[in-house]
Formats: structure tokens, sequence, C-alpha cells
């Protein structure tokens, strides 16, 4: 099967995991105890005809699943209704604030692969010797670290004891200098536990790929050690990792929202916070949705990375 | 004697040692033998022989804890030594300083040059390496000391001089590459060619060892080709580069019989028509009577008998020799059961005193037990430095005469299939 193909045929399985993905995000959140109209009206006592007034505002009278066809309709043009709490566009609010939730996690993940693979190489390489030894004793920690605490350790170092860093970010476009600068801790904080987890798995299966006989093929062939390893090693111990890189993702996403909350960042997760203890059931649904989805989307893409990496797992 | 009477490859006193907690492994312990220009050598024995230690010792692949404790190789191909010479000046031997790339003879357009070649490319290293790369200056004699060379030298050896196929075609190759991409990488590495001539070349390798549709085939991955088919893409990496010596580790162990007989025919046509030689590695000797020219037999890290096929087969030395062949089926044979060597390889820690095939041996004396026997030669009993193959040595007790009963087997030879070995009675 070519690779194009291959394409074709898992976004084609997307359909109906996306489809089931909707349905499980709308139910939780239809779950939570409680209706969101209290929370409009502050639990305070108000005649029948406004609270049924409201009911039918939200479509709260319809059953079920016809909320559900109502929310979906409207959901695929990327219309979430308006807030509960502000009355303002749910998609305008959160496409204002992901810019920044995206620089948060992508610093986040390019802070866990570009640390955590290099130094797993190396690792697997030294095989059983001091350096080795240091990784294994560095990803404890960095695995066994809370990153709500981490956070605030760097914050305090760096932050308010050295002052190299802002404590609170600055009010900046996303992509502007400031920004980018302030962004390094909080990314720290979040890639740190994933790197240490992508360097251990990178150790393991390098070590594991390093003993293989097409290894030795290839050095007797005179390839150089560093060729043996970059391009015949590395790409064959990839596979496990982009598996467990695209996990990583979920654990990001998860994370951004702790971190946002320690520094203070103006992203998504905050955002979701803010609509959980608010009952704001429309904003809700939307980030919980567009988080299913773009983990939805990481695994297609981890699935398209390895089906290149190793082309027998297009079969 | 002159140049193209030397050997290719002379090996001499070996010695590899696996450092474990256990001890110190001797898996090569004192392994000397030669190979000619284009000749088929085979080395057999059982496994933990020591046979596939001294061929990645020789091309130095020994992979920690493993380390070539002592012994010499000499490689003695005048293109490896102008290759080395031109990229690796620095390494050439001259009276002052030693080097492991030693330039006997150099020629230029008008004859020899100077009386020691090897200071004339030390003396100017630059003018010599640009004149052999233009070809205005050529090697014609000179050796290269493998086991002194440096890691980067190994590196032009590997792939371009010495070729290796190994066991399992189905592991040896990199799964997430194309066959031919893993072909004209080491052509684009040694011969230097760009993308477009290797590929060429590795299509021209894939259609000369009998790989149908070769252009096509050429971006196949290796997982769509047949086990004989991956054997034969391994047979063209190791060809790519015109090696004057492939070592083959048990290039048919893995595969089933008619392709082992398919790679054995391919094998013999391309070390006849390109001249090139090859060292067998195989616990087969059926593979051998198939192949080769000359055997020599190992256990437990040690040669113990050396000679041509031909003599082996009509006329074994050494008792382990004759078991191994007594443990070949044979075609019209009705024995319910075939006759094995009892026991096991001995512990290559501690070897057994004296003989280490005494505890096997159905002819061991208390001599045995005492006596390291020395290779000697079969006929005179001499003990034997050179390892010529022309020699029949054996390394028994029963040679040097210090044995009282003898060893005592038949050989029958049947007119039919004369590559049937010998029973012991």
């Amino acid at each position: 099967m070519s690779l194009q193909r291959y394409f074709v045929k898992r976004l084609l399985v997307m359909i109906p995991v996306l489809f089931g993905v909707s349905i499980l995000t709308f139910s939780l959140t239809k779950m939570l105890p409680g209706s969101p109209v209290d929370y409009i009206l502050q639990f305070q006592e108000t005649t029948p005809g406004l609270r049924e007034q409201l009911e039918a505002q939200y479509n709260l009278n319809e059953p079920v699943y016809v909320q559900y066809w109502l929310w979906l309709r409207d959901a695929m043009v990327l219309d979430f209704g308006d807030s509960l709490i502000s009355d303002r566009s749910v998609s305008g609010a959160i496409l204002r604030r992901l810019p920044k939730t995206l620089l948060l996690g992508g610093g986040g993940f390019l802070i866990a692969v570009t640390i955590g693979i290099p130094l797993g190489v190396l690792a697997a390489v030294n095989n059983g010797n001091t350096i080795d030894e240091a990784s294994r004793v560095g990803a404890l920690l960095g695995i066994a670290t809370p990153n709500f605490w981490l956070g605030l350790m760097l914050l305090l170092v760096f932050s308010v004891q050295l002052g190299w860093f802002r404590v609170i970010p600055p009010d900046m476009p996303t992509l502007s200098l400031p920004m980018l600068k302030f962004v390094i801790l909080p990314a720290i904080t979040l890639g740190t536990a994933s790197s240490a987890l992508i360097m251990r798995l990178t150790r393991s299966s390098m070590v594991e790929e390093l003993n293989k006989d097409y290894v030795r093929t290839a050095k007797a062939k005179g390839l150089s050690e560093r060729t043996v390893i970059v391009k015949h090693v590395l790409r064959n111990s990839m596979v496990s990792v982009v598996t467990v890189a695209a996990i990583q993702v979920a654990f990001i996403v998860n994370g951004s929202v702790v971190i946002e909350q320690v520094f203070s960042w103006p992203g998504v997760g905050r955002m979701l916070i803010q609509a959980i203890t608010q009952r704001d059931l429309p904003v809700l649904q939307a980030i919980v949705l567009m988080i299913a989805v773009t983990i939805v989307f990481v695994n297609l893409i981890a699935d398209l990375l390895y089906s290149w990496l190793d082309p027998r797992i297009r079969y | 004697m002159s140049v193209t009477d030397e050997p290719l490859l002379s090996v001499d006193g070996l010695q590899t040692s696996f450092y474990t907690e256990e001890g110190e492994v001797k898996a090569v312990n004192d392994v000397s033998y030669q190979i000619d220009r284009g000749e088929r050598f085979a080395v057999v024995g059982e496994s933990g022989a020591g046979k596939s230690v001294t061929s990645l010792s020789l091309m130095r692949l020994i992979d920690d804890p493993g380390r070539v404790k002592g012994g010499d190789v000499t490689f003695r191909s005048t293109s490896a030594v102008a290759t080395l010479a031109r990229k690796f000046p620095e390494g050439v031997a001259t009276e002052n300083s030693p080097g492991y790339i030693h330039v006997t003879e150099l020629r230029s357009e008008s004859g020899a040059v100077g009386s020691d070649p090897g200071a004339t490319v030390r003396d100017n290293p630059t003018d010599v390496a640009t004149s052999l790369h233009d070809g205005s200056l050529h090697i014609e004699a000179g050796h290269v000391d493998v086991l002194d060379a440096s890691e980067d030298a190994m590196r032009e050896l590997r792939g371009n001089e010495i070729a290796m196929i190994f066991q399992d075609p189905h592991t040896a190759l990199n799964p997430v590459y194309t066959v031919g991409e893993q072909i004209a990488e080491a052509i684009r590495k040694h011969l230097e060619m760009d993308d477009g001539a290797a590929k060429e070349r590795a299509i021209e390798m894939l259609e000369r060892v009998g790989i149908p549709d070769a252009e096509e085939r050429y971006s196949d991955y290796p997982h769509e080709f047949s086990g004989g088919m991956q054997q034969r893409a391994v047979i063209a990496i190791a060809l790519s580069c015109d090696p004057a010596l492939i070592v083959a580790d048990e290039p048919t162990t893995a595969l089933d019989v008619t392709i082992e007989a398919q790679i054995l025919d391919l094998l013999k046509e391309l070390s006849n028509e390109e001249d090139v030689a090859v060292q067998l590695i195989t616990h087969d000797l059926g593979v051998v009577a198939e192949l080769c020219d000359s055997v020599m037999v190992m256990y437990a890290g040690k040669p113990v008998e050396r000679s041509s096929v031909e003599e082996l087969y009509y006329e074994p030395k050494h008792p382990y020799t004759v078991g191994l062949m007594s443990s070949i089926p044979r075609i019209g044979d009705d024995r319910e059961r075939l006759d094995t060597v009892p026991g096991t390889m001995p512990d290559l820690v501690q070897l057994p005193s004296g003989c280490s095939f005494h505890p096997r041996c159905p002819y061991a004396e208390d001599a045995c037990l005492e006596h390291e026997p020395p290779l000697v030669d079969v006929e005179t009993g001499e003990p034997v430095e050179d390892p010529d193959p022309a020699v029949h040595s054996a390394a028994c007790l029963e040679y040097t005469g210090e044995l009282q009963d003898g060893v005592d087997f038949d050989v029958q030879i049947r007119e039919d299939a004369a590559t049937d070995g010998g029973e012991s009675v």
C-alpha cells in the first residue's frame, strides 16, 4: 500500500472516531451536576417564567438527543454559541487565547523532544557507563518532580531571585520577543517530565536496535559510527518513540492547564478552569471537544509518521 | 617470492578474548591461516568454536567486552594499500616511523621509484597522494597491518576491500531502507560516486546476483524480498565495491536447501569470475565440499586440522574432523541414528588440560590430558610454523608419536559420491 492510500484510509477511519468523541464530550459535560441556568441566575429565587425562558433560549427543554444534534450541527461550523457568563462568542474567545496556548504547548513539546531524543541516544551509545547512569538519575528526577512545584521553583529562582524573567507574562502579541522569552520557563516546566520519558524510551529502544544484525552489516560496509547510529539505528528506534511522543502531547495538554495557572498564562487552559467553576457549558464543551480532536489528530500524525519511518507498518 | 605469489591474507597467531564476569573467554586462541587471491577457504567447526569471532576480528568488528589480544593480520591488496596511502599518508611505515601501511614497491610512468618507497611517500605525502590520485604513480606491492590500522583506515577497508555476508539475511538488512539504498550507500561511500551513478551500479549489482527486474526491485524494501533474494541482496552489497576478500559467515544456514544450492552456486560463480577470495565460515562440511579449495577445522578457539578440501575428505586426520564427517547424513544410508560427536564444546574460560578435545575423544589416552598437541605436519610430525595450506596438518598427539594405541578409523570412499566423508569405526 502506498503512503497516499494509507493516508486516505486513516482519514476515513477518523470520521467515526470524531463522531464518538463528540458524543462523549457532549454527554460528559451534560452529566455535570447542577443546571447552567442556576449559575446564570446565581442561585437566586426568580419567577418560574424567567427560568423557563432561559431554558428555552439554551435549548435545555428539548430532549437530550435533540440538544446534541443542535449542538453538533453548530459545532461542525465551529459555532459553539455564546458564553453563558459573558454573552460573547465562545469561538471568538477561544481563538483569541489559542495562539498563547499553542506557543506554550509547542514550546513544551519541543523541549521534550529536543532534549529527550538526543540525550536518549547519548545514553544508549554509552550504555552502562557513567553518562548512562547520570541520565538514568536525571530522568527519574524529571519524571518524579510535580510540574506545578517545578514551575514555582523556577519562578522563585529565575524570576524572583535572579530577575532574568518576568513573573507574569507581558501583555504582548504571541510572537513578540518578550513573549518568546517569557515562555521559556513554563515550556521547560511543561516539557521536563515528557522529555525524561522520551529519553528513557529512546535509550531502551536504541539499545535494543544496536544489537541487531543490520547494525553489523552497516558497520561491515565501512560506514562511520555516526552514520550507523543516526541513519540506521535512530530511524528504527524512532518507531516506538513516536507513539509515546504522541501520548505525551495529551500529557502536555493536561499539564498546560495547570501550568497556565502557575504562570498566569492567558491561554485556553485558564479559560477551561474558569468555565468549569462557572458551569459555562458552551465554553466547556468547546474546549473539551477541541482537546479531544487535537489528540485524535496527533495520533493520526503519529500513525502516518511511523508508517513513513517503517514501511512494514503500511500493511 | 613474487608479489602475486604471496597470500592475499595472512592471519598469524590471532588471539581474541572476551572479558566477562566469569573470566577471560578465549574465543580465538592462536589461530593462523592464509588465503590466496581468488581462493575459497573454509573455517569449519561447531557453534562456539570461534569461527565467527575469527572473521569479526579480522574485520575489527569485535564489540565490548571483547578484544583482539594478539597476532597479526596482513592484507596484501595493492588497491587497499593505494587507497590507504592516498587517504592516510601519516599511516605509511618508514624506517623512522612505524605505520600500518607498508609500501614495498612503487612505480611511476618511467619505472620503479626509490629504494625505500615508504620513505618516498613519507617525505612528500601530499605529492605522492596526489600522484596516486591522478594515476601517475602506482603501488606495485605492499600490505596493510589490519590489527594496527586506525579506525578511519578500517572503515576504508570494510565493505571496500574486505566485505562480509551474514548468516541471517532476514535480519542483516535494515527493514526501513530500500534494498537499493542499502547497496548504493556502500557504493557512494567507497567508490565516491554521485547518487545517480551509485544507483545505476547498485542496479547492476542486483542483476549480477540474479535478481529479476532489478530496476524495479531497487526500490523494494527487504520485507518484500524472499529469504533467498535477501541473501542475494546482501551478496550484492558485499560485491558492490569490488572487494578482494569476502567473508561469508554461514551464508546459507538460514536458508532452505534449494536456495542454499543456488546461493552456493552464485558464490562460486562470483568468486571465479570476479577473482575474489572467499573465507567461508560454516558448520556444514557439505557446503565446504561444494565450494571450497582448502579448509581449517576449529575446535575451542584453536585450529585442529588444516588441509586442502580433497585431503580432508579422503584422509581426515583429527578425531574431531572424523566425528564431524560421520555426522553428515548420507543418501542410501539406512542407519536409524546419525553418529554424533558426544558431549559439547568445553567452557572456554576453563579449557580442559592438555588437548581441549580429549573429554570427547574416543581415542583419548593419559598423554592427551597432559600435553597440548601443537599443529603438526601429519607426514613428518614436525610443527608447522608457516600456515602453508599445501601442508596437511593436524593437532593430535597421534602425529607427534605420543599416543600408544593411536587413533583408529577407516575412511570409506564410495565411487558415486566422492564428497562423502569418512566414518569412524
